[in-house]
Order: structure tokens, then sequence, then C-alpha cells
């Protein structure tokens, strides 16, 4: 681990202008959605029966789940669509006797991405006193037990999205569809027609991400919350893995 | 006894394009491999030829397990290969000439090290290969650079380092030596005949410098066009397609060259070099006279190039 580390930190110090643009993107994007949720609120109570302090703290977790994706294995999933696969060079991978989707995986950690967290950290502890949120201590243990669980589903939607670049070789813009879909996590899952939210949680289960975790902590566990992220972590698990062998078998690597 | 058995080994690309004009998919498949059969001994060194695209480095590729076959079965060490048993794995290396597999951006040890962790090999193990592979390609302080500081040759020994780090027991070594000067080549080359005698180790090899095929390799494999065109013993090979040695004269005067003419052999004139082609059991005659008529200084005898036998291998099969 301390060598991916270190290998990280050489290239990261490398790109120095690269974290200051990422800290000047994040502050930027923070603001557009504190205005934009202020927008919203200045005109209704409640979103789907969110405060706004509530809806903060959702949006300020959904973002720490993005930056410990974006530390630990973004850049080195990302890499099976932009270059692995295409180039070849998945060959080494694919001889380690160990498993290869979480060899590739955390294969690049971004150790200064890290550092955003704090914002999103920042974020959330302003939504907890702002919004005068009592919380039960039971409610914390089982939020950080299914946030765990969440960051584990988002780790197997990142890699289950980017696997396509096994049979389509030059998918590059495939990367940014975790992107996109990743937004949905910071609103209640309320605000969606029935039918999507059923997607969301069951065929593309982005929303238990981030929603379950926080509704356990604001108004208590339920049985079915924590049966369903256990189950559906596991059948994600077994799918992903499932897909990801089916795209070894297709790989066909580059010529020398 | 065959540790490494592959039969009917067949390999085919398929690509998918989009027809516009007619909206529909076409499918075109491109035959790397046609029924390639083989068995490997341990300890066997093994060299495959056949021009560019022949299919040499996919069949490396489906004997380490990164492609799966069309069709045919192979078994290596007692596994199939495309199962990826963290065994097998343990047990195979690869080495690419035109690929790394070591971190660019980080002093070749450091790779090393986190190759000990995935191979699981012990501290022990680690610092004796380690000093090994260091002394014999002549590595002191190099291992402590990073990567993209280094030559392509210092890269390709550290790539050669990574891949014996394990002890594999079988390594495929595709065009190890390409575009390494004569001192690096003679090193690696140096280096797999030592390893392949001391550690019995098995070596299949792909390179397209005869020089390293015809040092390390007994028995070699023609492939072209996915097909397997020879198997057997690099010298019955040259015995059968080139039976005959090759007398050059190098000749430095015009009085030499019009000597060289009226020889009764046949032969060829190129620049100031005169070469006669001549059967073994001919060559006797053919050097008393050429000795009689030449200074021993200027003439030598040798084998036909191996290149050679190859193209005569090649265009009697096309033929």
């Amino acid at each position: 681990m301390w060598v991916l580390i270190k290998n990280s930190w050489i290239r990261d110090a490398k790109i120095g202008g690269y974290q200051i643009g990422v800290f000047a993107y994040r502050v930027l994007e923070i603001t557009v959605t504190l205005v934009f949720f202020q927008i919203i609120f200045s005109n209704i109570e409640s979103l789907a029966g969110w405060t706004y302090y509530e809806i903060l703290f959702l949006y300020a977790f959904s973002k720490i789940v993005i930056d410990l994706g974006s530390t630990l294995f973004k850049v080195g999933v990302r890499s099976i669509s932009e270059n692995l696969v295409r180039t070849g060079e998945l060959d080494f991978f694919l001889l380690r006797p160990v498993n290869t989707m979480f060899l590739i995986s955390f294969s690049k950690p971004r150790v200064l991405d890290s550092i955003n967290c704090i914002f999103s950290v920042a974020i959330g502890y302003y939504a907890l006193i702002a919004g005068n949120i009592a919380i039960k201590s039971e409610n914390i243990i089982w939020f950080l037990f299914l946030a765990l669980f969440g960051v584990v589903i988002y780790y197997f939607l990142s890699v289950l999205v980017i696997t396509p670049a096994f049979w389509v070789v030059k998918l590059w813009s495939i990367k940014y569809v975790m992107n996109r879909l990743g937004q949905l996590m910071q609103y209640p899952a309320g605000i969606l027609p029935g039918a999507i939210r059923m997607i969301f949680f069951t065929a593309f289960p982005i929303l238990a991400v981030s929603y379950i975790p926080v509704r356990v902590l604001f108004w208590g566990p339920k049985l079915e919350y924590v049966v369903y992220m256990i189950v559906i972590t596991l059948i994600l698990g077994i799918v992903t893995r499932a897909i990801w062998k089916l795209g070894e078998r297709s790989y066909a690597s580059a010529s020398s | 006894m065959s540790i490494i058995k592959a039969k009917k080994i067949s390999k085919s690309f398929k690509k998918s394009t989009l027809d516009w004009k007619r909206l529909c998919v076409e499918r075109k498949d491109t035959v790397a491999l046609e029924d390639i059969s083989i068995d490997i001994d341990e300890g066997e060194l093994v060299g495959f030829l056949g021009p560019n695209g022949a299919g040499k480095t996919t069949f490396l590729k489906i004997l380490s397990g990164i492609l799966y076959p069309t069709s045919g079965s192979v078994e290596v060490l007692g596994f199939n290969p495309w199962d990826k048993k963290y065994d097998y794995l343990r047990q195979i290396a690869l080495v690419m000439g035109q690929k790394n597999q070591l971190w660019w951006d980080l002093p070749a040890i450091d790779s090393f090290k986190l190759l000990k962790e995935v191979y699981s090999v012990s501290g022990r193990n680690f610092k004796k290969n380690l000093e090994m592979m260091v002394d014999t390609l002549g590595m002191q302080g190099i291992v402590q650079r990073r990567l993209r500081n280094m030559s392509l040759g210092e890269r390709m020994k550290c790539e050669l380092t990574a891949s014996f780090l394990h002890d594999p027991k079988v390594i495929f070594l595709d065009e190890p030596t390409i575009g390494l000067d004569v001192f690096s080549a003679q090193a690696v080359r140096n280096l797999l005949q030592t390893i392949n005698r001391e550690k019995k180790t098995t070596m299949i090899l792909t390179s397209h410098y005869m020089g390293d095929i015809e040092e390390l390799c007994k028995r070699v494999v023609m492939i072209n066009h996915g097909k397997k065109m020879y198997d057997g013993e690099l010298s019955a090979l040259k015995k059968q397609y080139a039976p005959e040695r090759k007398v050059e004269v190098f000749l430095h005067s015009v009085k030499d060259r019009e000597k060289f003419a009226k020889l009764p052999f046949e032969k060829s004139l190129e620049d100031a070099k005169g070469t006669i082609r001549v059967e073994k059991e001919r060559l006797a005659v053919v050097v008393e006279k050429v000795f009689e008529s030449f200074e021993p200084e200027n003439i030598s005898i040798s084998d036909i190039e191996l290149e050679e036998v190859i193209t005569k291998v090649f265009e009697s099969q096309t033929h």
C-alpha cells in the first residue's frame, strides 16, 4: 500500500496546478449548489419531506463518498476505459495472482483528493448545527455501518459502468457516466417518480449509497433498510464480478 | 515430461462495424491462429519464429491465460491457463519487449517491492533473486533510479528482473532484446541461458533477432499466417533447407576479381566480396582451390545465415 501511496504522491506532486484547479472547482460547485438550494427552499418548506438542512447534509455526505472514491479508486477504474484495454496494458494486470479488478481499481490512489473531503465534512457539520438536527448515538453507529455498504455499492457501480470498455474499446466518454449518475445521490429519493426510483434502488442502486444511511441517521434504523443494504451489496458484487469476468473473456489485448 | 500441452489451438478476433448505408452491423473475423498443437518439456528453451502478424504473440498470450482461444485446449503446469488460478499465475511470467509492467515514475526497486508482495515472495528469496539479477545483468546503481530516467536497455533489464523475482517455472519472452544494443542484448541472452540451465526454467522465446534464436534455442517452431510450419531442431531445419556452406572471398584488386570470375564454381560477386555456395560434400574441393588462388586472411567459410534459412522455409511453404 505504501508503494501505491508513494507513486500517487510523486505523480500528483508534479502537477500541483491540478490540485489548485480541483479546489477552485470544488468551491465553485459548492457555492452554486448552495445558491441553487437557497432558491428552491425560498419557495418551499420541504422537498419530499426533507428540510433544507437535511438535504444539505445529504449533499455533503454524497460528496464525501465521491471524494473517497476519487481518493481510492476513481483513477484506477477509469484507466480501464482510458488506456488499459485499448493499449493492451491490461495484460500485466491479468497475470498477477491477485484479484485483477481490485488490483486495477486501487493501483492509482489519488491521495491529495482526500483533502477535498474537508469541504464536505464542514458543510455536513454546518447542516447538523444550523439545522438543529438532533441525532441519537445509536443512529450514528447504524449510519456508519450502512455508510460502509454505501461506499462499497458506489465502488461496484463505478466498476460496472466502465465494463462496456471491454467490448467497445474506444469508449473514453463512459468515465463521465458515473459523474452524472452520482448527482442523484445528493437528493432525497422521494423527488423521483416511482418507476425511476425503483430502477435506482434495484437495477442500478445509486440511491442506496447515500439516501439510506442518511435516512437512518435522521430517523433511526429499520430492519428492512439493513437487510436491503446487505443484500443489494452482495448481489451487486456478484453481478459486477460476473460481468468483469465476461469482459476478461472478450478482451482482445493489443498487438505487440 | 511435457509441462506445456497445446492441442489444436485456434483464435480468431471478431470485429463489428456499423454499415450506415445498409443500416446493419458487419462482423469480420480475423484468424490469428489455426489448429496449433505443441508439447514442450520441462527445462526446454523453444524459439518461436515468424514474420510480423504471424500469431506468435497471440499464442504466448493464450498460453499465459491473457487471451481465450476460439477452440482447442491448453495445459500448462497441469493448469488450464484461462482459469487464472493464483497457483498457476505464481509460476509463470511474461516479458514483452515493447511494453512496460513497471511504474514509470517510481524507482525500479519500489516496483520490485510491490511485486514481492503480490507474488508473496519471501524476504530471503527476494534478496537472493534480486542480487543474482543485478550481478548477472550488471545493474548496480540502476534499480534505485526512476524508470523514466533509464535507457531502453536499462528498462529492459529491470523488466526481466521483475519477471524473475518470483522464480517462475515457465516464462514467456516476447522479443526481449528488441531495441537493445549488442552488449545489452548479449547480457540478456546470458541471463536467459543461466536461468534456463541452473533453474530448469522452461522458456518460450519470440524474437526477430536470429542471434537470439541461434544462441539460445535448440528447438524452433515456425508460424506463418497462424499456422505451424515447422517444429523441430534448429540444426535439422538448417540441414533441410540450407545444407550448403558459404565461402566468401574479399577481393581487393581487379586481378583478384578476374581470378575469382574464372573459378569453375557457381558464384556471385557483390562489391568487393565474392560468394560461392557449395554443398558440404564438395566443400573440400572448393576450399582447396580458393586457398590456392587467394590470401587466407581474405577467406571466410560459414553456414548460411538463419534469416536466409527462414526465408527459404517460408518461400517453400508459400509456393
